[in-house]
């Protein structure tokens, strides 16, 4: 009941925050920009090189970032009172190379201890993929059934699809053209990136969980004053989420932070969806529970979203995620924009909402803690 | 963004980078992947070929003289006009993909498939409304319980009704203001790849293979040193039951009819190689046997020795599906497939091999000039 009050409210929020104009047509086009460029690069848990790169690229050149053993990128701005950590992941759900048959077929293992849905590996036969060897990308294709052969008997799709049913074509015919192409074992694979527009700043494509959270700090950092910070403020991108919060369990250790702000796409639970809608504003977890979340910052979240005249979105984030890697260390909140149809190659999200996340975060990073 | 009107902004990295697929080697200038490269990035589901029937206009020899049939079949015609004989060839210009069937009141999209393919190729992915205003930007959601685990019980249970289309927009006027109409086609955003080696990939290789193959013909034919009547035909319809060739059979009398569109093989790790196995890479193939038609044998070994005659490799076998010329003799024309092999048939990722193409092309001219 309190949740379907909270919730008819923040939809009449919604409706004025958009019917405001609250968001510029120029800066919500800069964030989608960033949604876009994100999303075209593919990055396999332990293997963010790509996801890296584009971030460099698109940070402001006083940026200078440090990265750590486990591919953590991270820059801090001042010096001075209680930190700020703001972290969202780079990596996705992907695969790695296993096996080469003799007839020059890729074998797959897929990479990845969240839930996925269960027809995640099926999401990717009869796709276009990409290898990322250490010489560049190949160019690949998951191997599907013809429908003639089968037409009237869909038997081969008929049951579910797993990572090691897949076999990936680069075109290559034996394991020595395999090695002349530069596809190697362990090499990771993901799905061609596909983006889209919607209407609406909606933006489709692969891994919008978490480059929704890596656009919005970007976003910040490409608009910060560091003279209107109010103590030290961390951005960090962090590596290996999707195997358990690698990444940031080694950023935990290594940085000391009074409030976390673990930025990533709502748990959907079992349905695929979250409670809350692209379109209706940030999602932020409501305080306590399992993960222990941080009344003071949900507090401090609520009051800067009013004095935006923001909608928030109480969402229940998965447990096991980055913020675990900062629990009994500092105040943590999980934060970020709700995502449609996770785990499928077309997530949804808007690109309002990641600016509103990224213009919460900056008034957070403003406020006195 | 909001309220302006645009075209559906679209990236496809790692799809028609070249930069990105490093193992692959770039399309020669006018080589036969650099024409079907046009033709397939150009969309054509399924009576909506006019933007394919566009580029193979452009694609013609300067001497070439188009005609379009009222059923929307592209023709030329060459060498003389009382011939030896009355050769036929045909491609298809269309392609499988959706049609938008409805608007909803919810702005999604209603959709009916055009041709036969595995629907669950399409759920979660992103797709392209090809409006008369301007490409629109969809997602196909996936089946509402598809992050549970009763979604892996019925894998393939994503057909029909269950498939919509979803533009990011929450009422039909607001759909209706994209501009996106009923009858709309849809497709995958579409971008030819080059493989490893010498092999391609995309969407609707069959059957724009076909119809490079007609046009490299056509750019290598010297129309006078012809003695048959030769006519091309880019054909419209295929895939939703050989329409466009019907038209053309009631009006076109042709002695041979030579269909030339794919030939499904099993040379895939997922196929059974008890039939259909023609190998990519070794060549054309005669399409002997398929679901519509059975090639006089004499017929088979006149190509078959035409194409040793001339060099080139060629392989036959027995695959199944229909082609364009299963419609002709009825009317008293034999019917006579040519092929190239290709895997994974009407998905995001057909493959091709460029040999067999470069010489499927040079079959269709040999036979051309020498039948």
């Amino acid at each position: 009941m309190r949740r379907r009050v909270f919730m008819t409210g923040i939809a009449l929020l919604a409706a004025a925050w958009c019917g405001t104009g609250f968001a510029g047509a120029g800066q919500v086009e800069d964030v989608a920009a960033l949604m876009r460029a994100l999303s075209s690069v593919g990055g396999v848990a332990g293997h963010e090189g790509q996801v890296r790169a584009a971030i460099r690229k698109a940070a402001p050149s006083w940026a200078s970032f440090e990265e750590d053993n486990l591919g953590n990128l991270t820059v801090t701005v001042g010096s001075a009172g209680t930190g700020l950590l703001l972290v969202a992941h780079m990596d996705e759900p992907g695969y790695v190379v296993t096996g080469i048959t003799d007839r020059g077929y890729l074998k797959l293992q897929r990479l990845c201890r969240q839930p996925l849905p269960p027809l995640f590996d099926q999401f990717h036969i009869g796709q276009p993929l990409l290898v990322q060897t250490r010489r560049g990308a190949v160019a690949a294709v998951a191997v599907v059934p013809s429908t003639h052969l089968w037409r009237g008997n869909a038997a081969p799709l008929n049951r579910q699809v797993l990572d090691e049913d897949l076999f990936v074509d680069i075109g290559a015919r034996s394991p020595e053209e395999v090695g002349a192409a530069g596809v190697a074992l362990l090499d990771p694979v993901v799905i061609a990136r596909r983006v889209v527009d919607l209407a609406a700043g909606k933006i489709a494509g692969p891994a919008m969980d978490d480059r929704t959270g890596c656009a919005a700090l970007l976003w910040l950092l490409q608009t910060l004053e560091p003279s209107k910070l109010r103590g030290t403020l961390t951005v960090a991108f962090s590596s290996q989420e999707v195997m358990g919060g690698r990444g940031a369990a080694r950023l935990g250790n290594r940085l000391h932070a009074g409030d976390v702000l673990v930025i990533d796409a709502p748990s959907t639970g079992t349905t695929g969806r979250t409670a809350a809608v692209p379109g209706g504003g940030p999602a932020v977890s409501a305080p306590g529970g399992k993960d222990d979340y941080s009344q003071r910052l949900y507090n401090l979240a609520a009051e800067r979203a009013a004095g935006l005249q923001m909608p928030l979105q109480n969402v229940v984030f998965a447990p096991g995620g980055d913020q675990s890697g900062f629990q009994g260390k500092a105040q943590v909140l999980a934060m970020g924009v709700p995502v449609l149809y996770p785990g499928t190659p077309g997530e949804v999200a808007d690109a309002h909402d990641v600016l509103a996340l990224a213009q919460l975060l900056k008034a957070i990073a403003e406020a006195e803690r | 963004m909001k309220g302006r009107r645009r075209c559906a902004v679209v990236v496809c990295a790692g799809l028609a980078l070249g930069g990105e697929t490093m193992a692959a080697r770039p399309a020669r200038e006018g080589g036969s992947f650099s024409i079907l490269e046009t033709l397939i990035n150009t969309p054509g589901v399924s009576t909506r070929e006019q933007a394919v029937r566009d580029r193979i206009r452009a694609l013609l020899p300067s001497w070439a003289k188009a005609d379009v049939d009222a059923k929307g079949n592209l023709l030329v015609a060459t060498g003389p006009e009382h011939g030896a004989r009355t050769l036929l060839f045909i491609a298809h210009m269309d392609e499988t993909g959706y049609l938008v069937k409805a608007i909803r009141d919810d702005g999604s999209l209603e959709v009916r498939p055009a041709g036969g393919f595995f629907e669950t190729l399409y759920e979660g992915q992103v797709v392209l409304v090809h409006a008369a205003k301007g490409d629109v930007g969809g997602v196909v959601p996936p089946r509402p319980n598809y992050f549970e685990a009763a979604a892996a019980e019925a894998p393939s249970a994503f057909a029909g009704d269950a498939v919509r289309v979803e533009l990011g927009v929450a009422s039909r006027q607001a759909a209706e203001a994209l501009g996106v109409a009923a009858g709309d086609p849809i497709t995958i955003p579409k971008a030819f790849r080059r493989l490893y080696g010498s092999f391609g990939s995309g969407r609707a290789v069959d059957d724009r293979a076909g119809c490079t193959a007609l046009l490299l013909a056509l750019r290598g034919l010297e129309p006078k040193t012809l003695r048959n009547r030769v006519m091309f035909a880019f054909s419209v319809e295929e895939e939703i039951g050989l329409n466009g060739a019907q038209a053309l059979a009631q009006s076109v009398h042709p002695d041979l009819a030579i269909a030339v569109d794919t030939f499904v093989s099993s040379d895939s790790p997922l196929e059974r190689d008890a039939f259909a196995h023609a190998v990519l890479g070794k060549g054309p193939v005669v399409r002997a046997i398929d679901s519509s038609n059975i090639t006089d044998p004499a017929i088979i070994d006149r190509v078959l020795s035409l194409a040793r005659q001339g060099g080139l490799p060629i392989q036959y076998g027995l695959t199944r599906g229909g082609n364009d010329g299963s419609v002709f003799p009825e009317f008293g024309a034999p019917d006579l497939a040519l092929s190239w092999p290709t895997v994974h048939s009407h998905s995001p990722v057909e493959v091709i091999h460029e040999r067999d193409l470069d010489n499927l092309g040079a079959l269709v001219r040999l036979i051309a000039e020498r039948w």
